[in-house]
């Protein structure tokens, strides 16, 4: 499954780069290795759902220190 | 359950594990394998006022780049005090179906000198791919010179128990977040 990023820039470290998500409570950043994303979306795993939410596992924890994200589902793709 | 070198060998060669470049046989320890520095760091900027709240809503890291400058690992001297971001040279990949973690520890060649190399944050978790990011600090009293490709860290591999939940995606899609 793949979330549909906001805005992907060049991370901190040597292949690295920063996403930014959108989450059904605003949004967040996550640093991933760059074979993660493509064409901006970021690979993402699905957990569950509920209602048109979807709650998914991201590559690593956001910068707030998540690491599942309830997301909408028209922001994610099989 | 942690892996001894030679299990760590053997999930090499079977891809349960992959490090590129894969470190030489002189790498390997009785359980753990030595990662290089890579030659990329990053240093953040003093700032006298600035105060940040990771904890409030909308905080980001990206905002925060500014505030780094890029340093050349080659040559450079960490001094006594001194906090940098560097990564390791090899790019680490360990699938969740692998049933293994890791943790990425100092070494004590460099510890004994004052150089710690993570700051509480060791966990490699299942299913990470990416250069391993260190959190560098110099509490001895001598300047560290520091140089590329420099053994620096060792990442010790240990067995789940069981894949984790991720590695279902997909197989529970129907089942909601109250079951």
């Amino acid at each position: 499954m793949k979330l549909l990023c906001k805005q992907v820039v060049k991370g901190p470290g040597p292949g690295e780069v920063i996403v930014d998500l959108p989450t059904s409570s605003g949004t967040e950043d996550v640093i991933v290795d760059d074979s993660f994303v493509t064409d901006m979306y970021l690979h993402v795993w699905e957990i569950c759902s509920q209602g048109d939410k979807i709650l998914v596992e991201l590559p690593r924890e956001t910068s707030a220190g998540n690491w599942k994200i309830w997301v909408s589902r028209d922001s994610v793709a099989a | 359950m942690i892996l001894t070198d030679r299990e760590i060998a053997i999930a090499l060669e079977t891809k349960q594990i992959s490090i590129t470049p894969q470190p030489p046989s002189g790498c390997f320890s009785p359980s753990s394998i030595d990662l290089s520095l890579g030659d990329k760091g990053r240093r953040w900027r003093k700032t006298p006022g600035m105060q940040i709240k990771p904890g409030s809503p909308g905080y980001n890291y990206n905002g925060l780049l500014h505030l780094q400058d890029n340093i050349d690992i080659s040559g450079h001297i960490l001094q006594p005090g001194d906090f940098i971001l560097a990564w390791t040279k090899e790019l680490i990949d360990i699938p969740e179906r692998s049933r293994l973690a890791a943790r990425v520890e100092g070494k004590s060649s460099i510890a004994r000198l004052g150089v710690g190399i993570h700051i509480t944050a060791p966990t490699i978790h299942s299913g990470f791919r990416g250069v391993i990011q260190l959190e560098m600090f110099n509490l001895g009293v001598l300047d560290i010179v520091l140089s590329p490709g420099m053994r620096i860290c060792q990442l010790i591999f240990e067995q789940t128990l069981g894949t984790p939940e991720k590695g279902y995606s997909g197989i529970f899609r129907d089942q909601s977040a109250n079951e």
